[in-house]
């Protein structure tokens, strides 16, 4: 009897997880690779386990399949990657276990474009501070003391083959555009020779409600004897101590520097906290008298100096205060994600009697409340527009909440314990992001459910006062993008559902935003 | 206890667990409770279960084909391999049962659990095996031996 135990216990023993690993049995590793943001086969994509010197190609169908030897196999992890010229490379740490056949699937993203050069001018000698850019993708830089600069575009913001075009400017040198095709991943190099310009300073002209033209005017000391009235003043010897501007000499006992308000792309700001390049200023405007009054208040009362940058429809110099701190906004990214479906609501909707963006926040911040979120987060979308990001909720199959909404619910019933035992539990999801802005929305690279719900977390709370009392600029539009995920298991990963069954009114109805009435014919 | 007592009550408890727990996965399995990957599920449910089954099945009908072997056996060891087992089998049956709680995926509770099961299968098959190689010392009736245990 013991004769025929000892066999059958070293079975049990080698065939069990701790030692059935050790070269028992072969594996299988296959599945399929898509690009983003169509989900297009990544035909001739590698993929391989490098560790094990193992590889193979993405067939014209998307699939692969990997098969490592018995002998290969080992106890640690391994790192299955994806490259694919122009996508970001996908690596997946997997534990192979012999016998195995896994399915593993990848989407492949889309590298960033970087295109570089250098800029020099018409003797061969490099330019620095020559601000690059390109405007349709809202990025740039400056170039370096080497004359050398370096734009990076991520791919999810263009598609391939696009056509951009790049400028190059600076003060005194004759600006320069070309034209360039960018795709993802794609490494440009564009070099620009810059000519000299000569610069005609205009007269400036003073005016309650129109700009400035001031070329090339370089910060504070550049109003200097060019604004009638307008003193510079520095309080120390220091070169680079900042100056103090003084319009039309004192205006009040108490307050002895008489310093006027300073704004910046429509945010007014104390002129210790104004830190601008230069270079980066587009425009300068001053604006005395009654007719600073008139626009700014009281606070007005020593004049207006309103500086416009080169970046003012960025928003990296919109401002959003959460904490008592003011910390700048994060960029939304544009174009926005792909979304599931759309809904252009009506401007009677959320155009508040002001006509301004306040007034529209503060009427989507009021629906929100309505319907229950108590969590969103609100990007800067240029200077005249942004955007509102809701907090995730669970919804069931006709896009209808499910309660306690937020989050799976903690608390299992009996019937729900059994139900979740014997079968899968999917899970559903919802997102709405609602554009204010007078550019059209159009769709972006694919949408992950963590990173959006991540822009919930990242984003401001509220609309800076200063950026909430502009006004709406005609053909401003209010797009609610609804972003709807769908899970089958719980070990399935989280898509995008890209055909829902439910409409863009039905999911913002049931989400309770607003009426069905309401989105259709906006307040009657 | 004799040996042939001692081998049925190991029997019964991988039988009931293990059946139990098998026919579990087999109705998760219909349902559609792994979706696709359903034989990643069935993986785990043969090295979990199968191997120490098979042992202890295997002896059994060994003894079923011979006279009954009424010998005396080592208490401590029938002892400590139908704790282990037990313990075994508890774990294993956890794994499922706790995963509609934790929401964490079935899958991924099993991957986590393979850490405390591989060693413990271990265990538990050596457990099984000094038993069944085990006898009394000789002289022993199995009355002096019960009440030794």
């Amino acid at each position: 009897m013991k004769y025929l135990i000892v066999p059958l216990v070293l079975t049990s023993l080698l065939s069990s997880p701790a030692l059935s690993q050790y070269g028992i049995e072969g594996t299988v590793i296959e599945g399929t690779v898509t690009t983003a943001p169509d989900d297009r086969p990544a035909a001739a994509a590698t993929v391989r386990i490098g560790s094990l010197g193992i590889a193979a190609t993405v067939d014209s169908a998307g699939r692969y399949r990997l098969v490592v030897p018995d002998s290969a196999v080992a106890r640690d992890p391994v790192a299955l990657s994806v490259q694919l010229d122009g996508y970001l490379e996908a690596v997946r740490t997997l534990t192979v276990r012999p016998g195995e056949r896994r399915a593993e699937v990848f989407r492949l993203q889309p590298g960033a474009a970087v295109v570089s050069g250098r800029v020099t001018n018409l003797r061969g000698e490099p330019e620095a501070a020559v601000l690059v850019r390109i405007e349709a993708l809202n990025v740039g830089a400056s170039t370096g003391a080497d004359g050398a600069y370096r734009l990076v575009i991520p791919g999810s913001r263009i598609r391939p083959g696009q056509p951009v075009q790049i400028t190059a400017s600076r003060a005194g040198l004759a600006a320069v555009l070309r034209e360039a095709a960018l795709s993802p991943g794609a490494a440009l190099t564009q070099d620009f020779q810059l000519g000299s310009s000569v610069i005609l300073l205009e007269d400036v002209v003073v005016t309650g409600t129109g700009g400035v033209q001031v070329r090339e005017a370089p910060a504070a000391a550049a109003l200097q004897s060019k604004v009638a009235g307008a003193m510079i003043i520095s309080d120390s010897g220091e070169p680079s101590a900042s100056p103090f501007i003084r319009l039309r000499g004192a205006t009040s006992l108490t307050d002895s520097l008489g310093e006027p308000l300073y704004l910046i792309d429509g945010m007014i700001l104390s002129a210790s906290s104004i830190d601008v390049d230069a270079l980066d200023i587009e425009s300068i405007e001053v604006v005395k008298g009654a007719a600073a009054a008139s626009l700014y208040g009281s606070r007005a009362s020593n004049g207006v100096v309103q500086i416009t940058t080169r970046w003012g429809n960025a928003s990296r110099y919109v401002i959003g205060a959460r904490g008592g701190a003011l910390r700048w906004t994060p960029d939304f990214p544009w174009p926005p994600p792909r979304w599931t479906t759309r809904h252009d609501l009506p401007a009677n909707l959320l155009e508040g009697s002001d006509r301004t963006l306040g007034g529209v926040f503060g009427s989507l911040r009021d629906a929100l409340i309505r319907a229950g979120y108590d969590e969103w987060a609100v990007y800067a979308l240029g200077a005249d527009g942004f955007v509102v990001v809701a907090r995730r909720e669970v919804i069931d199959e006709s896009g209808e909440p499910i309660p306690p909404r937020w989050e799976e619910d903690d608390q299992v019933g009996w019937g729900e314990y059994f139900r979740s035992l014997v079968f899968a539990t999917p899970g559903r999801y919802r997102i709405v992001a609602i554009v204010v802005s007078p550019r059209g929305v159009r769709p972006g690279g694919g949408a992950e459910e963590e990173i959006l719900t991540q822009f919930v977390v990242d984003g401001s709370r509220m609309l800076p006062p200063e950026y909430a009392g502009r006004p709406l600029l005609p053909g401003t539009q209010y797009t609610a993008l609804i972003y709807e995920f769908y899970r089958r298991t719980e070990d399935s990963p989280t898509r995008l559902v890209t055909r829902s069954r439910i409409t863009s009114v039905q999911h913002l109805a049931n989400a309770q935003l607003w009426t069905r009435q309401e989105l259709l014919r906006g307040r009657q | 206890m004799t040996l042939r007592d001692a081998q049925l009550r190991l029997l019964r408890i991988w039988m009931l667990a293990g059946g139990a727990i098998i026919l579990l996965m087999t109705v998760q399995g219909l349902a559609g409770k792994y979706d696709d990957r359903w034989d990643e599920a069935g993986k785990w449910l043969m090295s979990t279960i199968f191997p120490n089954l098979g042992v202890i099945v295997g002896a059994v009908a060994y003894s079923a084909q011979r006279r009954p072997d009424e010998t005396a056996i080592d208490t401590l060891a029938f002892r400590s391999a139908w704790g282990i087992s037990c313990f075994y089998l508890t774990i294993v049956a956890l794994v499922l049962l706790i995963e509609p709680l934790v929401r964490t995926g079935p899958l991924e509770m099993m991957s986590r659990a393979n850490v405390i099961l591989a060693p413990l299968q271990g265990l538990v098959g050596t457990a099984l095996g000094v038993f069944f190689v085990s006898r009394q010392p000789a002289g022993q009736t199995p009355a002096v031996a019960a009440s030794q245990g």
